[in-house]
């Protein structure tokens, strides 16, 4: 090996730089290549074929081929779940995006320094554990609560308003977690903006609106349409807040999902949810991919 | 005679504790083409935004048509710019893009269209109008945006290094075409440049800034041959430049003593006495050699090589005091082996006896000629 290496033929060490290249390229992709196959390809394989099994006594899954599952998560009241889990989806969603935007193109024109301040701050959600945070919240909404306290001392309501266990509470909390996956792309996408563009069309005569609706925004479509994905879809399947903040009352997909791992014990059931769910973000994906997204915005 | 459609009052304008732009007095004429010359970081983009109205100036006042207009808005001046790097917008076609201004100003659909037509002609751009930005050139997308100005009638232009992107060769064809398109139209252009060569082949006038001051405003001829200022004899063209003494002054001329020895010139300040400090400016053309002392001179050197650069022979010479003087000849026959001593002289017209009015550092012009260069190239592969 070392007498080769002192050799001076410019070819045989070109080859041998490809061979250490792929080398390379075999030691840093390999276990990533493993890991996901270990890690992601073999359970998505086994959810499925699980999904077209039958549950028999005591939670045992039975290896009897059906499409029961399927037929099952179309019946009125898992439909129902579906339906709600997506309107409050929706609503957290669009509730990001129009809180979001504005915070994220004030954070985008700060000065360095406090942008990295307002960054951090708006990280905090992704640090803290949800359980602390979203506890803090049934403090917060409760009848006996901070908010309900000091709105009943300054005299703006009499009795404690019912803030807790409804469709707002689950709102606010999904809000608060998601606002960080919301912001940041659109951060991103508004920073990369170059304000000359801005600069000309209001050279040419256009006011703030109107820039605001011609340049700025189709131009920061994709961080736009990335922040709904990085809501919409962990949103759906996220089932902390609506078990704490929702009271049993409101379901999200990814309650009815845990549920039949756990409570129910129907495994089966449990799986074909989780593949109609895996398929809706895949075709989500998809548009995003179709309008032009960049996957690599999505982190 | 022309009024002026621009008028710069006693502007000033301060980043923080920067002083940028200072004490500024311009009036630019109706239908000039006025170019803004000077190096980088002297404050011409920012002379242009104060106009355009991207910034406001600290203190001064600016007319545009003898109206005030500090307090408008940008989309409230009939100015136009052509930005540096274009500014196209990338989510729309070319006929979108120049059609912008109209759009915003309610023209009827089919005049725009008539009128978008016949921009893209005039820039020649026909048939363009359907194009994607990111599938034009970079002389293509010069086009546009100067088209995209152009369409608003605007009474002035702003150019702000509208060329400092393409490669040399397409350069000097988007010269000759945005001097055409002027005199065409008949439009105010101010233009800025670092580039000095396109500044004086372009420009009806050329005010040259020295760190956030007019040193100059003149037509390009009178910048070249009778520089105001120590600044302006360095940076247009190539000069050689002495800091002197004034010893004597008569009908003959302005007697200098250089630390290099004696020589003669003229001025067009009649201000400077006796015993001024002053800088005497000779270009490397203009000076001439021989192995006697000229009467008045008395500036002695080395030759210390000569290089042939094309179509022109350069000359180094080292003075007395260490101070490299340079010489240039069409011939090589004219030249004279290095190692050989030669007196340096001249026809005192040529030498141009200049008020050191502030401390510049003359050299400093040459650097930045050395980063522009790179710019270029860099730009270049990148198209
Ligand atoms: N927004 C700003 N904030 C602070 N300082 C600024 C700002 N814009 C410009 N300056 C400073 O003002 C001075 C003049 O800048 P300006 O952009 O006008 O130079 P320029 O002549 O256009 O140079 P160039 O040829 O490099 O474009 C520079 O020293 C620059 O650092
Ligand atoms: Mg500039």
């Amino acid at each position: 090996m070392k007498k080769k290496d002192m050799q001076p033929k410019p070819k045989a060490r070109r080859d041998k730089k490809t061979a250490k290249a792929r080398l390379a390229s075999i030691v840093m992709n390999g276990p990533i290549t493993i890991w996901s196959i270990l890690f992601i390809i073999v359970p998505v394989i086994i959810l499925a074929v699980m999904s077209f099994m039958s549950k028999g006594p005591l939670g045992i899954v039975v290896y009897k081929p059906t499409l029961e599952n399927y037929r099952n998560i179309f019946s009125s009241m898992y439909f129902n779940v579906i339906k709600e889990s997506l309107i409050i989806a929706f609503w957290t969603t669009v509730l990001t995006i129009l809180i979001g935007y504005p915070f994220a193109a004030i954070m985008a024109k700060m000065k360095a320094k406090t942008s990295s301040l307002f960054m951090i701050l708006l990280m905090i959600p992704m640090w803290v554990s949800g359980l602390v945070i979203i506890y803090s919240f049934v403090i917060l909404f409760n009848q006996s609560g901070i908010l309900n306290t000091i709105l009943m001392k300054i005299g703006l309501i009499s009795k404690p308003l019912n803030m807790l266990y409804n469709h707002f509470s689950v709102t606010v909390g999904m809000l608060y977690m998601f606002m960080p996956f919301s912001v940041l792309p659109m951060y991103s996408s508004i920073e990369k903006l170059d304000p000359a563009l801005i600069e000309a069309s209001k050279d040419l005569g256009a006011g703030p609106v109107r820039t605001f609706f011609k340049v700025q925004l189709p131009l920061t479509a994709p961080g736009i349409f990335a922040a709904v994905l990085l809501t919409f879809i962990p949103c759906i399947g996220y089932y902390m807040v609506t078990d704490m903040l929702g009271g049993g009352t409101n379901m999200m997909i990814g309650n009815l999902i845990y549920r039949q791992f756990t409570i129910s014990r129907n495994w089966p059931f449990g799986a074909a949810l989780a593949m109609v769910l895996a398929i809706v973000i895949l075709l989500m994906v998809w548009i995003y991919k179709k309008v032009g997204g960049n996957l690599d915005d999505l982190g | 005679m022309a009024k002026p459609i621009v008028s710069m009052i006693n502007v000033e304008k301060w980043y923080g504790r920067n002083h940028v732009i200072k004490n500024c007095n311009l009036n630019i004429m109706e239908g000039e083409f006025l170019t803004l010359l000077g190096p980088s970081g002297c404050g011409k983009t920012t002379t242009l935004r104060m106009i355009s109205g991207f910034e406001l100036p600290t203190s001064g006042i600016i007319r545009v048509e003898g109206e005030s207009v500090e307090k408008k808005e940008p989309y409230e001046r009939d100015v136009n710019t052509v930005f540096q790097n274009y500014a196209l917008f990338p989510n729309m076609n070319v006929f979108d893009n120049v059609a912008y201004g109209l759009k915003v100003k309610k023209v009827p659909k089919d005049e725009i269209a008539e009128r978008v037509d016949k921009m893209l002609k005039l820039v020649q751009l026909d048939g363009f109008g359907k194009r994607r930005i990111n599938q034009m050139s970079g002389g293509q997308k010069q086009r546009v945006a100067i088209a995209r100005a152009l369409i608003n009638r605007p009474k002035v232009l702003l150019l702000d290094e509208p060329l400092g992107a393409l490669d040399l060769k397409l350069r000097k064809q988007m010269q000759i075409e945005l001097k055409r398109l002027q005199r065409k139209l008949g439009i105010t252009f101010v233009y800025v440049t670092h580039d000095q060569e396109e500044a004086l082949t372009m420009s009806d006038r050329i005010a040259v800034i020295n760190e956030g001051v007019i040193d100059q405003i003149d037509v390009p001829q009178k910048i070249y041959n009778h520089p105001a200022t120590r600044f302006v004899a360095g940076f247009i063209g190539e000069s050689n430049i002495l800091d002197a003494v004034v010893l004597g002054k008569n009908d003959t001329g302005i007697q200098v003593g250089t630390e290099a020895g004696n020589a003669i010139g003229v001025s067009d300040d009649e201000t400077i006495e006796t015993g001024d400090a002053v800088s005497i400016a000779v270009r490397p053309e203009d000076t001439l050699f021989s192995k006697e002392r000229q009467p008045g001179f008395s500036i002695r050197g080395v030759v210390k090589d000569h290089v042939f650069v094309g179509n022109l022979v350069k000359m180094m010479v080292i003075l007395n005091d260490g101070t490299e003087f340079k010489i240039n000849r069409f011939n090589e026959d004219d030249m004279i082996e290095p190692g050989q001593v030669i007196y340096l002289y001249w026809e005192k017209e040529k030498g141009k006896v200049l008020k050191t009015r502030s401390l510049v550092n003359t050299d400093s012009h040459r650097d930045i000629k050395g980063g522009d260069e790179d710019e270029e190239e860099g730009y270049a592969a990148e198209a």
